[in-house]
């Protein structure tokens, strides 16, 4: 399978503030990835140092085998769309579309119309006189539509409504099986998108936390819930992820499965049950540096 | 095995000269504006009127030429050059294929392409006032230079024009760019500028350069060229440099 | 040279303004969609791009500011002109220069000849020629030489000195005013400093009989009147 996206040691500082640290990863093949990290964490720059809009400050970056940094042949293999992209105040969204197959020859006119059509997206309209949403979704329609061998989507979903969502999750889904190729989603919300995952790439602040296919990171952790004392006596010897205080006395703990087996027979006769922890939450208790959660802050 | 593209830079370049074209069909309209206002102010205000009498005759002369058409254009020239430096119009966030030396030459491309639209434009804009001025009853009209009469003067203008065009969008993309990298450049300049206007030294300064550059055995136009590359190399440079946070 | 006032350039400073406040607004919204602008920037290429075709076409009157050979033919007829007056070959002269002719009749045995405004100048010449019958009729011939001023020649549109009969026995003659004209000359030139340029031409030298004023009034008088001038009236005989 062929290496389409790797990074090694690269790090990113804007003045004095690293943005991103020894980040080292690779992408093999033709897979969704979900960048996946909290507000400020370097997802946005790491996805415009992979489009090659910015230069890394150290460490080395290669998409197809080429630094996409100042590279035509990436940028022509390649697509990052976020809701900063801008089109001359001029064009009307048909123009936007009339100008896209010079620059990409993969180019689906036929599915950005319809798509256009199904968003209920006038051709005719301006490009910034669309609603936030709206922008996202014709942003997204023409990341879609270029079928760029690598394309990247950097909070695709801003200010869509659920249904819409729902829609943009299914569209990408049916694209990406009819043509497959390599997708990287940043978004928050991980829940709704879990289906669409192959890969997760969690970061956090500025360095990779895990990178783990969406199976082995659903075998990840575990979620104790019972009776406190006894749930913490379970615990002991591993690594906990998360922990919080219930009513009554209850106590639910996420521990780093790692190798622990337990005995779910017993475990249920103490009055201990398991819960499964969504990806979206073993990412959240991830990445959570904050002691305790924000009920604390209005504890005394 | 996927399917990759390998779009050639001379293609690419072509398409993102076409794309800015059109995305600058604004700033061509605007530039019709004030060359049609020059035209009318010209015409409504009069330009380099003299009066001379004798006995017998008092006599006034209108002179029309395309000066003002000249320099309202060169302020437009400035402020697209500037403009096409600004954040949002750059490839950071522009949408297409592009690198940031294939932008910046397309710039350039598209810049030339605009100069030469605008040098010709402006002289021809002066027989519009010809034909104007003719339409005016009771007028005495000397016949002035023209293309048939004079087309030297004509050809020589077009690329004078052309060629001041392009040093004036040089001067306002290479500024852009400077202010790009930050808004204290443009105290700098002006403090600059003024110092070098205001001391006797700074005035040397500006006359031995003058100086210098009339004395190098290069034809007419070729300091005008010469200064527009450079100045649209070091923008190029400083553009490669520039960082812009997502 | 260039006599822009104040209030010009503060204008156009303000519609600069204008423009560059407009542009500044609008180039992130421009409603105009791409169609439209073509078709406007269509439209302006063609008008300009028609515009020579239409000027070199449509009639016009444009003068030609005089060349040196142009000017010192003109002043060879002057010249010319000159000597058939004085040598009284009336019939030689060109139609062109005589501008109008009157007859009068006139009793009287002398006849005082006066200037009107004689502190504006010379501009008429008085030749007066004595007839030989006795017809008590006086004549008068209006000539103007070629006019040429700021090397162009102005052949038809100044005005003309008026005759004024005091009396019986006294002609004044009125000179001229001073006609205002306008010149409007267009160029493709950028440093047009005036509407000719000066520096292709030679100095002209200023010959004596070239101080004459521009008309001449021929007068034939019967030959037993006496003829009495006033001063500031040139007159020859």
């Amino acid at each position: 399978m062929m290496t389409v996206i790797q990074c090694e040691n690269l790090e990113k500082k804007f003045r004095k503030k690293k943005a991103l640290q020894n980040i080292t990863f690779q992408i093999e093949g033709e897979k969704i990835t979900g960048l996946i990290g909290r507000n400020g964490t370097g997802k946005t720059t790491l996805l415009r140092i992979l489009a090659g809009m910015t230069k890394q400050t150290s460490g080395t970056v290669t998409i197809l085998d080429k630094t996409p940094f100042n590279n035509l042949f990436v940028s022509a293999n390649s697509i990052l769309i976020n809701d900063q992209m801008q089109f001359p105040g001029s064009f009307k969204l048909q123009d936007i579309l009339n100008f896209a197959p010079d620059f990409y020859e993969k180019w689906d006119a036929e599915l950005a119309t319809r798509l256009l059509q199904y968003f209920r997206l006038s051709p005719q309209s301006y490009h910034s006189d669309l609603s936030k949403g709206m922008k996202n979704t014709f942003n997204f329609i023409f990341g879609l539509a270029t079928r760029c061998t690598v394309t990247m989507f950097d909070e695709p979903i801003n200010g869509m409504d659920e249904a819409v969502r729902k829609d943009v999750y299914r569209a990408l889904l049916k694209d990406y099986l009819a043509y497959p190729r390599t997708i990287i989603i940043s978004s928050h919300f991980l829940d709704e998108m879990e289906h669409l995952l192959e890969d997760i790439l969690l970061l956090d602040e500025g360095k990779v936390a895990l990178h783990k296919s969406l199976d082995e990171l659903r075998e990840h952790a575990i979620g104790l819930q019972g009776p406190a004392d006894v749930v913490k006596k379970w615990a002991t010897g591993f690594e906990i992820l998360h922990e919080k205080q219930l009513a009554g006395n209850q106590l639910y703990t996420v521990l780093k499965a790692q190798d622990c087996t337990f005995n779910e027979k017993q475990l249920l006769q103490e009055g201990i049950s398991f819960i499964p922890v969504s990806a979206g939450d073993l990412c959240l208790y991830l990445t959570n540096t904050r002691v305790g959660g924000i009920d604390d802050v209005f504890n005394d | 095995m996927m399917f990759l593209t390998t779009k050639s830079f001379a293609e690419t370049l072509q398409a993102q000269v076409k794309f800015k074209l059109h995305a600058y069909l604004s700033m061509v309209v605007y530039l019709i504006i004030l060359q049609v206002a020059g035209m009318l102010l010209f015409l409504l205000l009069g330009s380099a009127n003299m009066s001379s009498s004798s006995d017998l005759v008092e006599m006034e002369f209108y002179v029309f030429t395309p000066k003002p058409m000249l320099i309202l254009s060169s302020l437009w020239a400035f402020y697209v050059g500037k403009l096409m430096t600004r954040h949002d119009q750059r490839a950071d966030i522009m949408p297409f294929v592009t690198t940031r030396t294939l932008s910046s030459i397309a710039d350039v491309v598209v810049l030339g392409l605009l100069a030469i639209f605008t040098g010709i434009t402006v002289m021809l804009s002066i027989y519009v006032v010809r034909i104007i001025v003719m339409l005016k009853p009771n007028q005495n009209i000397i016949s002035g230079e023209n293309m048939v009469n004079a087309p030297g003067i004509f050809i020589e203008n077009i690329m004078t024009f052309i060629v001041f065009i392009l040093l004036m969008t040089a001067i306002g993309y290479f500024f852009g760019m400077l202010t790009q990298q930050s808004k204290l450049w443009i105290f700098f300049i002006v403090a600059v500028s003024v110092l070098m206007l205001c001391s006797a030294f700074g005035q040397q300064v500006l006359l031995v350069t003058i100086k210098l550059a009339k004395s190098v055995p290069l034809p007419l136009l070729g300091t005008p060229v010469i200064a527009s590359s450079i100045l649209f190399v070091l923008a190029t440079l400083l553009a490669n440099k520039l960082e812009v946070r997502g | 040279m260039t006599n822009l006032g104040i209030v010009p350039v503060l204008f156009i400073l303000l519609i600069i303004l204008l423009v560059v406040t407009l542009l500044q607004s609008k180039s992130y919204r421009t409603k105009l969609n791409q169609r439209p602008l073509k078709i406007f920037i269509i439209v302006y290429v063609a008008i300009l791009a028609v515009a020579p075709i239409i000027y070199f076409i449509l009639p016009k009157e444009e003068k030609q500011v005089l060349t040196d050979n142009g000017s010192e033919k003109l002043n060879l007829e002057n010249k010319a002109l000159r000597e058939a007056l004085f040598k009284n070959e009336t019939a030689s002269i060109d139609e062109r220069f005589l501008i109008d002719e009157w007859t009068r009749t006139f009793k009287e045995k002398e006849i005082y000849l006066k200037m009107e405004n004689p502190d504006e100048g010379e501009k008429v010449n008085i030749i007066v020629q004595t007839s030989d019958k006795a017809n008590e009729q006086i004549t008068g011939k209006l000539y103007r030489k070629n006019f040429i001023e700021n090397y162009i020649y102005i052949p038809d549109k100044l005005n003309k000195p008026t005759i004024i009969w005091r009396n019986e026995k006294t002609m004044a003659v009125k000179n001229p005013t001073a006609k205002k004209l306008s010149y409007v000359t267009v160029s493709d030139k950028l440093n047009k400093g005036g509407f000719n340029n000066e520096e292709s031409h030679s100095v002209v030298v200023v010959e004596k009989w070239d101080d004459d004023g521009p008309y001449y009034l021929l007068l034939t008088i019967p030959k037993d009147v006496k003829v009495w001038s006033d001063e500031g009236l040139r007159i020859y005989d």
